[in-house]
């Protein structure tokens, strides 16, 4: 009988921590060695290292109170169930829909937003867990084809993502470079080296051309994103303060209820959206 | 700027019933969440993407979405007809929905007339959007609600409006607002943008 508890204890607790990798080896293995580790408290109570003494006991080694390890194994069932749940809700999900928001979102918008470097890291771990975790599987396993077609949308997803912020960062190279709050550490490297080779040599040129080419200054080459331009924007919350819309020498100012979708200048949702309460649709 | 092709990509995400037509009781650790244990015959809800794939490996058989009915499409166009304003829809995605399991082997039946009865549905709404833009840029005006419209609606209506909006606010705009050389829009709409600074310029002389 304790065999058979002990082996589905370690089963639960590696099923915790190995829940992705479904590798039922080791898991097997475990509950043996386990198992077998836990009879050595024989020898313990015998106070002896031959074998019969420790098989004719006269009451039950400490190891083998079972209400003790009953204890434990509600404790191991609660706690993983909890794990699954925190893996399942705050882990992939969340991780992933803010990816897709951050992408729609930086696809619409005109200046380029905050990087979420942080989010895209999470993901590419959990993107190199899974591949090592699909490798362990047959080629021709159902769920190996379900797996690679989920991580090479997801792969698509962050490519996209990405190079439509370096697609920003090169247009608006010189504005990025004053506002470089937005852009993660990669991206900063990546401006300075596309500055240094694109930028720096234009003004080497300029400098040496005759007529009005000659004056340019990198006030003048600079492209600032049109934040006057209009968007689609979707609420995602009641926003507490109205918004305000400059119509020429007018201004307008409407209030936003969740859900609600409008037409309107990304001026005046800019920092709503750069806060994750609007999102361009 | 969205395509069509990257607002189905959306729109696959979206949760659909399949009928698995085998049986692997171990649940499937998706990133994005699990899906399973399949049992043979018994309906399992998973992404489109998933379904499609299963479908494509004759592994499944797609169930429509209650909203993907006769009775109910042809209820709801009427009341699209009836409205002034766009409705709600049953789903975000239901044009993409609607493109992705209706296609031409589609499990599902009558999948001509849902065809159809969709396509009613979003000439109806397209249509009553044209009007609006058109209405909203002669009225004037910088913002307009748009409550229901959904996302491929959107797209079909961006590249005109938003670029139309755009122009006409540069060409009333008080000139110190912006300048000509300073200011640039990615992609298609720069031509139109360097005519409309162009033009305006002329006008101040």
């Amino acid at each position: 009988m304790s065999w058979k508890m002990f082996r589905q204890f370690p089963q639960l607790l590696s099923g915790s921590v190995y829940s992705l990798t479904g590798n039922r080896l080791l898991d097997i293995g475990l509950c043996g060695i386990i198992a077998s580790i836990i009879d050595l408290d024989h020898f313990y109570a015998a106070r002896s290292f031959s074998l019969k003494a420790a098989t004719s006991l006269d009451r039950r080694p400490p190891l083998h109170c079972t209400s003790f390890w009953l204890v434990l194994l509600s404790l191991a069932l609660v706690s993983s169930k909890n794990i699954n749940f925190y893996n399942v809700e705050s882990g992939g999900n969340v991780v992933l829909d803010t990816i897709t928001e951050a992408w729609v979102n930086e696809k619409l918008s005109p200046e380029i937003l905050p990087h979420k470097a942080d989010f895209i890291e999470v993901m590419m771990e959990q993107i190199d867990q899974m591949e090592e975790n699909v490798l362990q599987l047959q080629k021709t396993d159902l769920r190996s084809i379900i797996h690679r077609q989920e991580l090479e949308r997801i792969r698509y997803l962050i490519r996209s993502y990405l190079r439509t912020r370096l697609d920003k960062i090169e247009l608006y190279s010189l504005w990025v470079f004053k506002n470089q709050g937005v852009l993660s550490p990669q991206e900063l490297v990546y401006l300075k080296e596309y500055l240094s080779l694109s930028v720096a040599p234009l003004k080497n040129l300029c400098d040496r051309m005759p007529g009005p080419c000659g004056q340019i200054n990198p006030r003048q080459m600079e492209i600032a994103p049109d934040l006057e331009t209009h968007v689609f924007a979707k609420s995602k919350v009641d926003l507490p303060d109205t918004i305000i819309v400059n119509d020429g020498p007018r201004e307008e100012e409407i209030t936003i209820n969740k859900d609600s979708q409008r037409i309107v200048p990304y001026a005046s949702i800019r920092e709503y959206v750069r806060n994750n309460q609007i999102k361009l649709i | 700027m969205m395509n069509t092709a990257e607002i189905e990509f959306l729109a696959e995400q979206e949760e659909v019933t399949i009928i698995p037509k085998f049986t692997d009781q171990r649940v499937v650790h998706l990133i994005a969440g699990d899906i399973g244990p399949f049992r043979a015959g018994i309906p399992c809800v998973v992404p489109i993407w998933v379904a499609k794939t299963l479908r494509k490996k004759q592994k499944c058989k797609i169930v429509a979405p209650e909203w993907l009915d006769i009775d109910l499409l042809e209820l709801k166009l009427e009341e699209e007809k009836a409205s002034r304003f766009f409705t709600q829809m049953p789903s975000e995605h239901y044009m993409g929905i609607a493109h992705l399991l209706l296609s031409d082997d589609s499990d599902i039946e009558h999948a001509d007339r849902l065809r159809l009865a969709i396509k009613n549905i979003w000439d109806v709404r397209v249509a009553k959007a044209r009007a609006s833009a058109d209405t909203f840029l002669r009225g004037g005006g910088r913002h307009a609600g748009i409550d229901y419209l959904t996302q491929l609606e959107i797209c079909n209506l961006r590249p005109l409006l938003l670029d139309a909006l755009d122009t006409k606010y540069r060409l009333s705009a008080p000139l110190e607002n912006f300048s000509a050389l300073n200011t640039s829009v990615a992609g298609s709409s720069s031509l139109s943008q360097s005519f409309s600074s162009a033009s305006s310029s002329r006008r101040s002389q």
